[in-house]
């Protein structure tokens, strides 16, 4: 069974908002878009920079037809602050590098708190 | 609610502060590293004045000049750089000697770091104004970080349009030992071994100092085949321009010329450096008579007298192939170490270098080889 943090009040984390989070020896970053709060670890796999460091930012996906850029969606992902990389929030995954990806822990907010799984 | 929930509270998490400034707590520090490639900026035109004459202080106030803009393409970050290297008292990447030399010399215990900075006084048209602007960011980087911390190195920007001005500002400045080489971009309006630049080098040699050639600078495209639309393009495909400079620079006979110019490749890559010794001394050989004052063979001159820093590191998905096109280009001292902070690609000591275990190569290159390249001592 996944043990719980108590992250603090859940006030603490505002809608936009990317915090680091000690947990144990457990570095993490909270982000809180739309509603939704993703908790990662704050460590970049390429060179160990602190994602809460960076910032999150919609990607783009595209395609391009007879030479015209067509847009055909776009995700949220949180981007290293020194070379860039960038993983999603909702499953820490890297989606322009294959097999690459930040450990996500499932994150909650429950009775004004933070809640953390790890 | 606790109590309703499915896992157990084990212990509260601590909100740790913001992230370290310097991104490096917890990490083994790197300590004797000599950095060859960092960057200072001047936050802007205004704190040039007060180093420049009095004739250009007042045309730049009276005209509002704001210093020559450069930015080609957007980039990842603003500036260029790691997000978190913003001074917290405000101002650019690169603006702030203390917060620089805690966040990079402190966090990785750097002996050394060579100061790199890139001011587009060469893209100025006004010749005497570019030369001007170059006088003023040498007095500048002396007098705002060299004198803040004796681990700072100094480079010596000239003007490359005005290369008998460069020339005198090179014997100038060379004066204070703690300028360390002189700075040339590497996007020039000619290749490097042209006549017109050959005081530049002259002039260096006579310092005794080498020439680093570095990323960027403007006027011409990257490639030969004009301007490409991305900055993923221009990042990657710089080498280009490195590898014209290397060939002019062998061929002009920049290096016969002069036996003792030493020349480093800063930020322009190494691994199509082999394969480039491999095809010009090919050539050599049935187009000698084209450049007979070449008195050996291409590759000679550049295993000799050229060195390239590490910095962005070559990170082939099999760490041998790294391994074996270092031991392609021929000496183990040929690399030195750099990081280039405060741009977004830096490259972290503790990280960048892991395909070369803990060997006498890794050892070398993060220190040995800047030291016997470059004089720190002067």
């Amino acid at each position: 069974m996944a043990a719980s943090v108590d992250a603090g009040p859940a006030a603490d984390f505002p809608e936009g908002s990317v915090r680091r989070v000690q947990a144990g020896n457990r570095a993490l970053v909270v982000v809180r878009r739309g509603g939704r709060v993703h908790a990662l670890r704050d460590q970049c796999p390429h060179q160990g920079a602190a994602l809460s460091c960076g910032r999150v930012t919609e990607q783009a996906s595209a395609r391009l037809e007879a030479g015209r850029l067509v847009f055909t969606g776009q995700e949220t992902v949180l981007q290293c602050p020194w070379h860039g990389w960038a993983f999603r929030l909702t499953d820490g995954r890297a989606p322009a590098i294959p097999n690459v990806r930040v450990r996500r822990y499932p994150a909650r907010i429950a009775g004004g708190r933070l809640l953390i799984d790890l | 609610m606790i109590a309703a929930m499915p896992d157990t509270i084990t212990q509260p998490a601590v909100r740790a502060p913001e992230p370290s400034v310097h991104n490096g707590a917890g990490r083994p520090r790197t300590t004797g590293y000599i950095d060859c490639d960092a960057h200072n900026y001047p936050e802007s035109i205004s704190v040039l004045l007060p180093f420049m004459a009095q004739r250009w202080r007042s045309f730049v106030e009276h005209v509002e000049y704001p210093g020559p803009l450069t930015n080609l393409y957007p980039k990842v970050y603003a500036d260029a750089a790691r997000r978190d290297a913003y001074p917290p008292g405000g101002g650019k990447p690169g603006s702030d000697p203390q917060f620089a030399a805690h966040q990079l010399l402190d966090t990785w215990g750097f002996t050394y770091a060579v100061l790199n900075p890139l001011y587009a006084h060469s893209q100025v048209r006004n010749l005497h104004l570019g030369s001007e602007l170059a006088r003023a960011v040498n007095r500048w980087t002396a007098a705002h970080w060299l004198d803040a911390d004796p681990r700072w190195r100094g480079s010596i920007v000239v003007n490359i349009e005005d290369p008998e001005a460069a020339a005198q500002e090179i014997r100038s400045v060379a004066r204070d030992g703690r300028f360390v080489q002189v700075l040339l971009l590497v996007r020039s309006p000619e290749p490097y071994g042209r006549q017109r630049f050959r005081p530049i080098f002259r002039a260096a040699v006579e310092a005794g100092l080498p020439v680093g050639i570095h990323f960027g600078g403007g006027g011409t495209p990257i490639t030969g085949v004009g301007w490409p639309s991305y900055y993923i393009e221009d990042h990657t495909g710089m080498a280009q321009a490195f590898q014209s400079q290397v060939i002019s620079l062998v061929c002009e006979g920049v290096l016969e010329e002069l036996p003792e110019c030493r020349i480093a490749l800063v930020e322009g890559g190494f691994a199509w450096l082999p394969p480039l010794m491999w095809r010009l001394d090919k050539n050599y050989k049935g187009l000698r008579e084209e450049v007979p004052w070449l008195t050996r063979l291409p590759s000679e001159y550049i295993r000799e007298q050229f060195r390239a820093t590490t910095q962005p590191m070559e990170e082939p998905e099999d760490p041998e192939q790294l391994r074996q096109i270092i031991a392609m280009l021929g000496r183990d001292d040929f690399l030195m170490f750099a990081t280039d902070y405060p741009h977004w690609d830096f490259d972290a000591p503790d990280r960048a270098l892991q395909a070369l275990g803990d060997t006498p190569l890794r050892r070398a290159l993060t220190a040995a080889n800047a030291r016997a390249f470059y004089d720190f001592e002067r």
